[in-house]
């Protein structure tokens, strides 16, 4: 076993890196992180909450799950899940993010995000994600909508309503990906607004088993 | 009311159309529609399954709801739906396709669809369709086709355990969906050959007026 890369992302910034094939990738936190990869040999192959959701028959993303791309292919596998237990990853939301936040602020609805005392940050996920893929060439609009791990969701089972919730990890817990092809992989350090603490850093580590 | 195009689409195939800002699209059918729209002057922004529920704060979305691009701009507004009180349209799955039916079949999942495993198996599906509605006419990489909404798919769904599977809840004869376009669009449609509903997917009418 052997380490490849082994860092510490800022709350609040975006990481990317390649893998390859059967690689791990393991991702600590204890609050949210906005993740997606993309197949390194065809940018288009990114991932696609879709058909992760069709192919799993879940809301959530579990452990022995597999994140497929837009096309159907697998191109990675959740092997470990820390947060198991205590919540569940989030395939429904999009990334936040200074648009997003705009919008929010001008419809009077901030108070979804369940921290008050959080000042909400000039960026967010949406502008991490776009840096972290900006040197492969990958537009903001070709970044797909990422799965949120750690961001667990209360989902009303009558109305289909979703409310933000502040269960997170108490300390950071590792959540554990195996690349089943050559990869691009992209996170962001959410600034969580949800949160008690309003995001936190993300250490990520790529390992060569 | 003044129709500016009426089509008939057969089952199995797809659809697109321009449609002006401030016109109506009315999808008829009763059975699934794979639904999808980009601004016409910058295709790039498109539709997003993940922003709409962010912006409509649900899993379903229904009368008076939002269709939002990854850019956080409403799209079309939903001025009417006539499955509301039978069943929800899903923002869940993504296309059926070829070789998706053709995976299901070899790893007999058939039966998921409720209809057994003994079921015609098509070699096409709204993927298919909806490349052929976008790719060679507007110039859209298939890659780049959003997940779709897809109208008149209720989902089961258990928001605790978070387990979705097929329904074959469907309207009982055709009925209609009114989208208004919030700004310049592309729009398109597939007849989903709809493996779940009871008689299988039924062709479907598009109609763009101008209320
Ligand atoms: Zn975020
Ligand atoms: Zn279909």
């Amino acid at each position: 076993m052997e380490t490849i890369r082994d860092e510490t992302a800022p709350r609040n910034t975006g990481w990317s890196a390649e893998m390859k094939s059967g690689q791990i990738l393991r991702l600590s936190a204890r609050t949210i992180i906005d993740f997606v990869c993309f197949d390194r040999a065809d940018f288009g192959e990114a991932f696609d909450q879709a058909p992760t959701r069709a192919a799993s028959g879940c809301l959530y993303l579990r452990e022995g799950d597999a994140m497929l791309s837009r096309g159907g292919a697998p191109l990675m596998t959740m092997i470990e899940d820390g947060f198991a237990g205590l919540g569940t990853h989030d395939t429904q939301f999009g990334m936040c993010g200074r648009a997003r936040h705009r919008r929010a602020a001008a419809e009077g609805r901030l108070g979804e995000y369940l921290n008050a005392a959080v000042q909400v940050p000039d960026h967010g996920c949406a502008e991490n994600l776009t840096a972290a893929c900006k040197p492969w060439g990958i537009a903001y609009e070709d970044i797909p909508s990422p799965v949120n791990l750690f961001q667990n969701m209360a989902i009303d089972q009558r109305t289909g309503r979703m409310a933000r919730t502040q269960i997170r990890p108490a300390r950071p817990v590792p959540v554990v990906f195996r690349a089943e092809r050559d990869l691009l992989v992209a996170f962001s350090a959410c600034p969580d607004l949800a949160s008690a603490t309003g995001g936190l850093e993300v250490r990520a580590e790529i390992v060569q088993p | 009311m003044n129709i500016i195009r009426d089509d008939h689409v057969p089952a199995n195939s797809g659809w697109g159309a321009p449609i002006e800002k401030g016109q109506v699209l009315r999808l008829t059918a009763m059975t699934i529609i794979d639904f999808v729209c980009l601004n016409l002057h910058d295709l790039d922004e498109r539709f997003d399954q993940a922003r709409t529920k962010v912006h409509d704060g649900k899993i379903w979305i229904t009368e008076g709801d939002r269709l939002v691009s990854k850019r956080d701009n409403v799209m079309m507004t939903i001025i009417r739906d006539d499955f509301a009180g039978t069943g929800f349209h899903d923002l869940q799955y993504g296309t059926c396709s070829g070789p998706r039916f053709a995976r299901a079949a070899a790893e007999g999942r058939l039966n998921q669809y409720h209809h057994g495993d003994d079921i015609p198996v098509p070699d096409h599906g709204c993927w298919e369709n909806l490349q052929d509605a976008l790719c060679a006419r507007w110039g859209v990489p298939k890659e780049f086709i959003p997940s779709p909404i897809n109208i008149f798919q209720h989902v089961e769904i258990d928001t605790e355990t978070g387990a979705i599977s097929h329904s074959p809840v469907r309207p009982a004869t055709p009925i209609c969906v009114d989208l208004r376009a919030e700004m310049d669009l592309v729009v398109a449609a597939s007849a989903c050959p709809d493996l779940a509903a009871p008689e299988f997917g039924q062709p479907i009418r598009a109609t763009i007026y101008q209320p």
